[in-house]
């Protein structure tokens, strides 16, 4: 269940990550783009910045040469100026009309020449006082609302005195014509705030434009002070080229899930590691349990060493009588039935002396847990057979009641010895320090809810209610020279066998402990 | 010499049956049993014999044993056997008059040695308890008169000494030589030093 909310959690966080980095490559793209963008305008900008102003210088030019040619005379040749003019204009499209004007007695003054011919019959521009007005030679550019479209261009010309206006209408339009300029582009050029031409952007109107560049400079003349500008306002789709950001996204979705996989498979592989050493601990665990439950077998075994060497001599005590005897009775005259007697007793108390020693070597062999159904009322009397010299000399009495009809259970017949061995000594340990005239062990078999009960109980003082609770506790121990490990160990064992283990309040006065073990049949049917 | 008696007190049946073959093998007279109690229920004073007992029940059991067996006046030589040399049962069983104090397996030679000698200190037990038999029939002035012939002393310095006439002493010493079986001043000593006077038996 967790491990599903940490692959979810994963998940949005991988999209988390994808979305952000994706969208920092689009805000990366639209800034290069933008940028690109910029150049690109202003590259522009600064080719047309330039000829216009060559083409705008190309006015002046004329406007000299015209009013060489308009004062080479008094008054001027007015056909020659006018051909010249039209020359002009025939070379120059742009210049839309020529016209010399001197100052009228009415009105704003006299045409004296015009090119083309139409221009004679347009009105005078409101400006062509102030052209009169100007320092001689001086040009000038005008805008006139009149004419929409078109600027002029205003010279004072003619000796002092004698004024005369050159006034000359170009079309700026044609200033630009022909010029690249970039796409999605406005395109102005302005005088003195009137807009002279105004070309919009090609293409669809942008709807969101992301963001507006702009080029603007004033065109490089003295005499026409035009401001060229260009605008460009970068559409999102223009801004975005969705190729690469999408390349970008696939890539970075195929390289954040190559690295949540990596990732993945790390986590997995250090899982594992972390399992497989788990498992090499608790293995190890395991052999320090039975090696400690072997060490305190063998130590147990020193303690039950004189029972069980006196257990030893009384089987050798009766083979040596016996032995010696026999020899006196194969002498000639020998009763040879005593003799085959003595030679039977001999043979059985052999047996009973290698029967001993398999018990004891039994005990504590270190050997491999090996849990097998067991006759657990046989345990019992073997461990009884163990400690019952050593019981009888310190004066306790050791009883069995037997369940006779006692199914088996599934354990290690040694390591349930060694736990009754364990019971057994506290037992001795707690009844030796009383005087009481009986001392008194009792072990007891029974059977309860499909499980094997096995009772140690015994007449000594008990155990004090402080101490219960730590009872199984490793290293807890009221002797003043225990290690503690005597009933931990047991409840390993016990544990270990599927069992439990637990004091219980004697029947007798004194301590009792219970081990319930599952019956070997009922452990069967919940395999199966 | 009367065939040795042996009681053994074992609660292990083979050593039992072991040690009785073995004994009677050597033609001894045995009796066994498997505890202490059996024992005492059975005793009889008028059949003496050795005691081997096993002291694998508890020490104080055996010692135990021991008292019961003073009460009644019996004082027979007991052997000790025991599965392990402990020092200290040992040494608590030597001053408790244990006789010998054997390790099993016992030996064939060393058990027969410990009980030949076992043997001896019984005839002198029975011998003993024979010469206290024999003393107690005496009067008290009849064990005067006899304490005073085993210092040495003639029949006229006894009669001087209790402030009778000679012929008086002449005529105690003529029954306790009937009593005691013998007018030998040496055994008359001899008797007297198994019974010293210190210890005077009941009247």
């Amino acid at each position: 269940m967790s491990r599903r909310i940490f692959a979810f959690r994963s998940i949005a966080v991988l999209v988390l990550v994808w979305i952000g980095a994706v969208g920092g490559f689009a805000l990366l793209s639209i800034r290069s783009a933008t940028q690109h963008a910029g150049e690109e305008l202003n590259a522009a900008g600064v080719a047309l910045h330039r000829i216009v102003s060559q083409r705008v210088a190309q006015h002046d030019a004329h406007l000299t040469s015209l009013a060489a040619l308009v004062q080479s005379a008094d008054p001027p040749p007015r056909e020659a100026v006018r051909q010249v003019a039209l020359a002009i204009m025939r070379f120059y499209p742009r210049i839309v009309s020529v016209r010399i004007v001197a100052p009228g007695a009415a009105g704003p003054g006299e045409i004296l020449v015009a090119a083309p011919d139409g221009a004679l019959a347009m009105p005078l521009p409101a400006f062509t006082a102030g052209v009169f007005a100007q320092a001689p030679g001086e040009a000038r550019a005008y805008a006139d609302p009149a004419v929409p479209g078109r600027y002029f261009l205003g010279k004072r010309a003619g000796a002092p005195g004698r004024p005369l206006a050159m006034i000359v209408e170009i079309d700026p339009a044609l200033l630009v014509e022909g010029e690249e300029r970039p796409e999605a582009t406005r395109l102005r050029l302005e005088l003195g705030g009137h807009a002279l031409v105004d070309r919009a952007a090609a293409g669809p109107p942008g709807r969101a434009a992301l963001e507006t560049l702009r080029f603007e400079r004033a065109v490089d003349s003295q005499t026409q002070p035009l401001r060229l500008s260009l605008d460009r306002s970068l559409a999102f789709a223009q801004g975005v080229t969705p190729g690469p950001v999408l390349l970008f996204a696939v890539l970075s979705l195929v390289g954040l899930l190559a690295l949540r996989y990596t990732l993945r498979q790390r986590r997995d592989a250090s899982r594992s590691r972390a399992v497989a050493r788990e498992a090499q601990e608790r293995s190890l665990l395991l052999e320090r349990e039975t090696r400690l439950a072997h060490a305190s077998r063998v130590n147990a075994l020193g303690e039950l060493a004189s029972g069980i060497a006196h257990e030893l001599t009384q089987p050798l005590t009766a083979l040596l009588s016996q032995s010696q005897a026999a020899l006196r009775l194969v002498a000639p005259g020998g009763d040879a039935q005593r003799l085959d007697e003595a030679l039977r007793a001999n043979v059985r108390e052999a047996k009973r002396a290698g029967e001993m020693l398999q018990r004891m070597r039994d005990y504590i062999s270190n050997r491999a847990t090996a849990r097998i159904p067991s006759d657990i009322n046989a345990v019992i009397v073997d461990a009884a057979a163990l400690a019952r010299t050593d019981l009888a000399q310190r004066g306790i009495r050791l009883e069995l009641e037997l369940e006779r009809a006692l199914p088996q259970a599934v354990v290690d017949p040694i390591e349930l010895e060694q736990v009754l061995h364990n019971l057994i000594r506290n037992a001795v340990d707690s009844l030796d320090g009383t005087a009481q005239a009986e001392k008194m062990i009792v072990i007891g078999t029974g059977t309860g809810g499909g499980q094997v009960v096995i009772r140690v109980s015994d007449t000594g003082p008990g155990i004090p209610p402080a101490v219960l609770p730590r009872l199984f506790e490793p290293f807890f121990t009221t002797k003043a020279d225990g290690m503690g490990l005597g009933l931990s160990l047991c409840a390993t064992l016990v544990e270990r066998a599927g069992g439990s283990i637990r004091a219980d309040a004697g029947a007798m006065a004194g301590a009792a402990f219970v081990i319930v073990l599952p019956a070997a049949a009922a452990r069967m049917e919940a395999a199966q | 010499m009367k065939a040795l008696r042996v009681y053994i007190v074992d609660d292990d049946a083979a050593v039992r049956q072991a040690l009785s073959l073995l004994l009677s093998t050597c033609g001894m007279t045995v009796e066994t049993f498997a505890d202490p109690e059996t024992f005492l229920a059975h005793v009889d004073t008028a059949r003496p014999g050795c005691l081997l007992i096993d002291l694998r029940m508890p020490l104080v059991s055996g010692l135990q044993l021991k008292a019961a067996l003073a009460a009644r006046g019996i004082d027979w030589p007991t052997i000790m056997m025991t599965g392990h040399g402990d020092v200290n049962a040992c040494r608590r069983a030597f001053k408790a008059g244990i006789l010998d104090f054997l390790t099993k397996p016992v030996d064939e030679q060393v058990l027969l040695d410990a009980l030949a000698a076992a043997g001896k200190v019984l005839e002198e037990v029975l011998e003993r308890q024979e010469t206290h038999a024999l003393l107690a029939t005496l009067t008290e002035r009849e064990r005067e008169v006899m304490d005073m012939v085993c210092r040495g002393w003639a029949s006229k310095e006894i009669a001087a000494a209790l402030a009778v006439s000679p012929r008086t002493i002449d005529a105690h010493r003529a029954n306790i030589a009937e009593k005691l079986g013998t007018s030998s001043v040496a055994d008359l000593v001899r008797m007297s030093l198994a019974a010293p006077v210190a210890t005077p038996p009941s009247r």
